[in-house]
């Protein structure tokens, strides 16, 4: 339960509540935003920016316990946001990973999450690399199960990846 | 193919994480500081006082009294070693750097039920303490014609004339320092005290200086002023305690302050000064410290942390006040009239313990340590009777989402504890599977609400301390988040409805919006939800669910006043917010209306946290909501 007490500390204005509750996730949050944007100056920006948004909307959290599914969220909608803003300025680079992952003689897995759109990377990010359960990825991105289940699906086929039965729960 | 996606997981863990991870994230800290700042002056709205008339009904008050138990002997005490000085501390904390996990607001005190016995005496509402005798501060109070209320967003305290409530005015304003934020305010004699966190550490200019110092250097701040005559406020007394703050209780005249103060090894080596205690009284002679000859620890402690016990005697503002240091950390604390029950979190070997420290308020000084398995809620986790502690805590709790998997062990447990906090009695394995929602100690029972799917409400006979048992059990949708004596055989409690749905082959319960029961327990091995109020739907939510002092009930006036936050789904930004008003009888309960600061509510403006109704309070049959944009005044008579 002391992560309730942290947040409902941190609600009140104890920053060093607030900074322990960050803190603590720090390598997720960096491996997580790395895993976006490849670079260490755009993730350091990236979890700055998401620990600021955080900061000023705490009083949103209606429930102590969701505080890192915010956290989650937010981290996830920051690290789209900075794509989508850079991608106006370097457009060609995501398709030509796209047709990389299109073609059959050339899976370089690693490329071709890269080259996922956001709530596919978002989904296998989280189910595969930080090991959340389809339910808990749902309450995150804000949708059903079944959208969840149906978008990993696609995910794991853009992939070319027929994972064996049991790995999608 | 899996291993493909093994290979991906494992690059994805070894992604280095720079050492400028802990400056980006203060980074943020400090962003989101300024913005807040900047807000603050943005709207420099002064507050305006407002009044409408509303119907509701009527009661009368009784006066009660208090009574202190006493020890005949004084108690003997556990044994504490001295640290002595900065080596003995550094080799104490070497190995266990996360042993604490949390800082923690609000605070338990024990013995009588306040809920049951305290009704104001002069025909006005306190704070809803959880023990009679023994006051909790809270961010508004009343002392039956002013009202006092903490203005987060000016960075002041107003006092209003609040009665009679035809002629309100404010009356003045105390400025606070602006590195000051109180977490709230107590009412004593001709002082009001404000108690918080001192941000000073935030400030721009120290932006060079090593990151966790700055947080350690994070201080616990009182302020202390006369308000005798309440155009002419004085500033009485000032006191800063290293360390955050926890929570404050004033018994007996003595105001108590809990703090922890964080310890980094690595900074303790490099300047053995951060290793002691620097307490800045302005009643005192010069800076107070707890260098390590004064500092306590008790082997096998945690030892992330310093808990400070600081008093001050509110009727001596002379004397300098006197601070405990010991290691060890306080998450919740709950007082009795006698004694302070500290409670930490360890995780060693994969089990959650509570550890417990118990700290004599007579004779000023840590008496015993316990430990319990499993973690606490909150402050009502515990209550002291009759000389023996009593604590229910949940196993298998730890980092409830992200621990998807230590669900499957997750069980509830109720212990009672000698005076010596070693465990008496036990009933352990309750409810496997679930989480306890709330508790309540009344007297020689207790009452605990666990969740999944559904709501049990335990009933527990704690009469014989070796023997506690479950009486009966009630199973209804939904949960209660607090639950508050209605009298000796009836409870309110206050939570959320929910349905089962099945999503994806499993069942699962999805809440459907705020709900106030009233739960009959006359019969103990079958207790009854004899009515219940749905409010809202999914989404709603009330500060009263998590912080007691939010909830607002008196059974002599028949009414029952929570701030809520009303929706109709989770994208919902068109509900209500405002305090709901109801009456609660052993007839039923009645919704009575919402009143609400603003009718034009968007979510997402700076001005909607003004029109935020935080508390309400009653002076004879007016019922005052508090935001920070103004305070309205309510007929409760029908």
């Amino acid at each position: 339960m002391e992560i309730n007490d942290l947040v409902n500390s941190a609600v009140r204005g104890n920053d060093d509540a607030f900074y322990q509750l960050v803190s603590c996730r720090k390598d997720m949050l960096y491996r997580t935003a790395f895993s976006y944007v490849k670079n260490k100056e755009d993730a350091l920006d990236i979890v700055s920016e998401t620990v600021y948004k955080t900061y000023i909307s705490l009083k949103k959290i209606k429930e102590p316990k969701y505080f890192y599914t915010y956290l989650q969220r937010i981290l996830i909608n920051t690290a789209i946001d900075f794509l989508r803003k850079k991608k106006d300025t370097a457009e060609i680079k995501e398709d030509i990973l796209a047709d990389k992952a299109e073609s059959e003689s050339y899976i370089d897995l690693k490329h071709s999450v890269d080259s996922l759109g956001g709530d596919y990377k978002t989904i296998i990010i989280m189910k595969y690399f930080q090991d959340f359960t389809l339910k808990e990825i749902g309450d995150i991105l804000g949708c059903s199960l079944g959208t969840v289940k149906s978008r990993l699906h696609k995910a794991l086929s853009i992939l070319k990846l027929d994972l064996e039965e049991g790995y999608y729960e | 193919m899996n291993k493909k996606i093994d290979e991906l997981k494992k690059e994805y863990e070894n992604i280095e994480v720079p050492a400028e991870i802990d400056f980006a994230i203060e980074k943020g800290i400090k962003k989101g500081k300024r913005r807040k700042n900047t807000g603050r002056e943005d709207i420099g709205m002064a507050a305006a006082v407002l009044i409408c008339i509303m119907s509701l009904s009527i009661f009368k008050l009784n006066e009660s009294s208090l009574s202190y138990k006493t020890y005949e002997n004084e108690p003997v005490g556990i044994s504490l070693s001295v640290l002595g000085s900065s080596d003995s501390l550094i080799k104490i904390i070497k190995d266990n750097q996360n042993n604490y996990m949390g800082v923690r607001n609000g605070a338990v005190f024990g013995v009588e039920d306040a809920a049951i016995k305290s009704t104001a005496q002069q025909g006005y509402s306190k704070t809803n303490n959880q023990v009679e005798g023994v006051d909790e501060e809270d961010t508004v109070q009343t002392d039956g014609e002013f009202i006092y209320s903490i203005d987060e967003v000016n960075g002041c305290i107003d006092i209003v004339k609040a009665y009679p409530a035809s002629k309100m005015e404010l009356i003045n304003k105390i400025n606070l320092d602006k590195s000051f934020k109180p977490s709230g305010i107590f009412l004593y004699s001709d002082y009001l005290v404000a108690v918080g966190n001192s941000y000073s550490s935030l400030n721009e200019q120290n932006v060079n200086i090593n990151y966790d110092m700055k947080f350690i250097s994070n201080k616990t701040q009182l302020v202390i002023y006369d308000i005798k005559d309440k155009k002419s406020v004085k500033k009485v007394r000032d006191i800063k305690i290293e360390g955050g703050y926890v929570t404050s209780r004033i018994t007996s005249s003595k105001l108590f302050i809990v703090s922890n103060k964080y310890l980094n090894r690595e900074i303790i080596i490099n300047d053995k000064k951060n290793g002691e205690v620097r307490i800045e009284d302005s009643a005192a002679k010069g800076e107070i410290v707890n260098s390590y000859d004064k500092i306590k620890y008790v082997s096998g402690a945690e030892t992330g942390s310093y808990l400070n016990i600081t008093r001050v005697d509110l009727n001596n503002m002379k004397t300098a006040s006197k601070t405990d240091t010991i290691l060890g950390f306080s998450g919740n604390v709950y007082c009795s009239p006698d004694n302070l029950y500290l409670t930490g979190s360890s995780y060693k070997n994969n089990k959650e313990e509570t550890p417990i420290y118990k700290y004599s308020l007579k004779y000023n000084k840590f008496i015993a340590k316990g430990t319990v398995e499993g973690t606490i809620l909150n402050q009502f986790s515990m209550d002291e009777s009759k000389g023996y502690l009593r604590i229910a805590t949940t196993t298998g709790n730890y980092f409830g989402i992200l621990k998807s998997e230590a669900s499957s062990q997750r069980h509830n447990n109720v212990y009672i504890l000698d005076k010596d906090l070693k465990i008496s009695g036990s009933l352990t394995d309750l409810a496997k599977d679930e989480r306890i929602y709330s508790v309540r100690f009344m007297g020689d029972r207790g009452y605990m609400v666990t969740y999944k799917e559904m709501d049990p409400l335990f009933v527990i006979d704690l009469k014989n301390p070796i023997k506690p048992k479950v009486l009966g059990e009630l199973k209804i949708p939904g949960f209660s988040n607090y639950l508050h004596p209605y009298d000796e055989n009836h409870l309110i409690g206050l939570g959320m409805d929910s349905v089962l749905v099945t999503e994806g082959g499993e069942e699962r319960a999805r809440p459907t919006g705020l709900k106030i029961s009233l739960f009959d327990v006359t019969n103990v091995s079958k207790p009854k939800e004899l009515y219940k109020v749905n409010l809202g739907g999914q989404g709603s939510y009330s500060e009263a669910q998590y912080n007691h002092k939010a909830f607002m009930f008196s059974k002599e006036k028949n009414i029952l006043s929570i701030p809520v936050d009303i929706r109709n789904g989770y994208e919902d930004n068109n509900g209500k917010q405002g305090a709901a008003v109801f009456t609660v009888s052993l007839n039923g309960i009645k919704e009575k209306g919402i009143i609400s600061h603003s009718d034009d509510i968007n979510r997402n403006s700076e001005l909607y946290n003004l029109s935020i109704v935080r508390r309400t309070l009653y002076i004879d049959d007016v019922l005052y909501a508090v935001s920070n944009e103004k305070i309205t005044a309510s007929n409760i008579t029908v």
